[in-house]
């Protein structure tokens, strides 16, 4: 019953893979055209051999997976019962574990004697992006992208009873479901609750919309409130102070976090906008009466080289990368 | 009430399903981590930590092919995350720039190693720097491009080429080290 992915595996592509370049979906690829024959786990083997073999170390060693799930359960234990949270591992724990002591000891001292003065000193967490665009991950282990020129804040108590934070701007969420501790993000002046879903947020001064791509959410201001499912965008408007669901979303206002895109007879000024944000990358139209030619096709998170030759082949146009910029010439006539 | 319905919602629930997941997905997810992070350890703290996240989906848990998407999207996400924050790429430069060959006592492989490296010496120009670009700096596909102001699909075809070439010129390596190694027996 399981859908084959149609990506040809080849040795270019576990190339790829052993280069640490593979996206999640030529992962999944090559991982079923492993099951699918002895010949081909063993060419995975020999060109995996030489990959290891070039530079010293241990190389790949596939850990105990008994010992593996036995410490992972340990840690769901950790994260239902108590309110010790394993230290999250992009932690240099190592280094600054010594120091950490210390500063508790010290602040622990501070907070006995200065009680009342330290819960004022509760300090926040600033995330703020200028043109670049930010993926993080926050306490809960929930995913934010934060679009350019957006600001997101919380304090560090976040997660410890509930996970409340402030959006200035536009920001994508995959939040990772608790029941027992909402996840509620205040726009503008109104709240957006979630239990555990992916959605993007744009708020500006005149308008918040929350365009929701799997699960659901609450929006609410006072006792005015709408539940917005997956495939819905909910509005707020702010001049009005009206909410409003729609049931058609746009999949390109959240390409910048998810890198799924459907062009509509987009203009290529448009669409380099969009896939400059999602790349990382700028382009530079050397013929600007390009800017106004458009298309229509869809990509799902594809490698940019693949959409720049879907572009080029679509409107005959050259894309010519050099560093993180993309010229874009030629003619356009088609 | 369907019996085998309210099962499965309770396995939901247990997290039980999600041990499951966890025993198919996890030999796969850990080698695709560390194709990505190079250390086997962080590659299961990576691993363990896209299953905390889907245990914490484990009410929400639809048709197993969605699922699987899913972990492989967020293994790769959480490796990218790591990568950043920990700087492990700098490490991985340190240990690299180490000497190539510490003198050791297997023979083989470092009779092996020699060879292939002597085979990638043997690369045409172009096909060895992008080669040595991914394999000894840990660069990306898209930093070697930018770097050497050629497309993706170039790099991915020139490594391609590279492993195709070693391929062939270590199968009768391996023939020579098997019978060595029988003849010493």
């Amino acid at each position: 019953m399981s859908i084959r992915s149609h990506i040809p595996v080849d040795i270019e592509l576990l190339g790829k893979y052993l280069s640490g370049d593979a996206s999640p979906e030529e992962a999944m690829a090559i991982d079923e055209w492993l099951a699918d024959t002895p010949e081909n786990r063993r060419l995975f083997q020999e060109l995996t051999d030489i990959w290891e073999s070039i530079v010293p170390g241990t190389g790949y060693q596939l850990p105990d997976k008994e010992q593996a799930l036995l410490e992972w359960q340990r840690l769901i234990k950790n994260k239902d019962t108590a309110k010790v949270y394993p230290i999250k591992n992009a932690f240099p724990f190592k280094y600054v574990a010594a120091a950490v002591l210390g500063l508790i000891c010290v602040t622990s001292a501070y907070f006995f004697f200065h009680k009342k003065t330290a819960d004022k000193m509760i300090s926040e967490v600033v995330k703020q992006t200028n043109t670049e665009i930010l993926r993080d991950t926050l306490p809960d282990h929930s995913i934010v992208v934060l679009n350019s020129h957006s600001q997101l804040r919380y304090t560090q108590q976040f997660n410890d009873s509930n996970r409340a934070l402030t959006l200035h701007g536009q920001a994508w969420f995959d939040v990772a479901t608790n029941p027992q501790k909402p996840f509620v993000i205040q726009a503008g002046d109104i709240h957006i609750k979630v239990l555990g879903t992916s959605f993007n947020v744009i708020q500006d001064s005149n308008k918040i919309e929350a365009t929701v791509k799997t699960g659901a959410i609450l929006m609410y201001k006072g006792n005015n409130n709408i539940t917005v499912k997956a495939g819905q965008k909910g509005v707020f408007q702010v001049s009005s102070q009206q909410f409003s669901v729609m049931d058609t979303i746009d999949m390109n206002v959240m390409g910048y976090a998810t890198r799924v895109f459907n062009f509509e007879n987009a203009t290529l000024k448009d669409m380099t906008t969009e896939l400059g944000k999602a790349y990382n990358v700028n382009f530079v139209f050397e013929n600007k009466e390009l800017e106004n030619r458009t298309m229509s096709s869809p990509f799902e998170n594809n490698p940019l080289q693949y959409i720049l030759e879907v572009i080029s082949i679509t409107l005959n146009v050259e894309c010519r990368q050099e560093n993180n910029t993309i010229y874009i010439s030629g003619k356009g006539q088609n | 009430m369907d019996l085998h319905k309210a099962a499965k919602e309770e396995q939901h629930q247990d997290g039980g399903v999600v041990v499951q997941y966890f025993n198919a997905y996890f030999e796969v997810l850990h080698r695709y981590a560390y194709t990505i992070l190079r250390d086997n350890d962080e590659a299961k703290d990576a691993v363990q930590a896209v299953f905390l996240k889907l245990w914490e989906k484990r009410t929400e848990l639809k048709e197993e092919q969605s699922v699987k998407s899913y972990l492989y999207t967020a293994v790769y996400h959480q490796c990218l995350n790591m990568k950043r924050h920990e700087k492990i790429k700098e490490k991985y430069v340190a240990e690299n720039n180490k000497p190539l060959y510490d003198p050791g006592n297997d023979l083989i492989s470092k009779e092996r190693s020699n060879q292939i490296l002597q085979e990638i010496e043997n690369l045409p120009t172009q096909c060895k720097l992008i080669f040595s670009k991914s394999r000894f700096e840990g660069k990306k596909y898209s930093e070697i491009a930018a770097e050497l102001s050629l497309s993706v699909k170039t790099v991915e075809a020139q490594i391609g080429k590279a492993l195709k070439t070693l391929r062939k010129k270590l199968l009768g390596i391996m023939i020579i080290i098997f019978s060595f190694f029988i003849v010493n027996v």
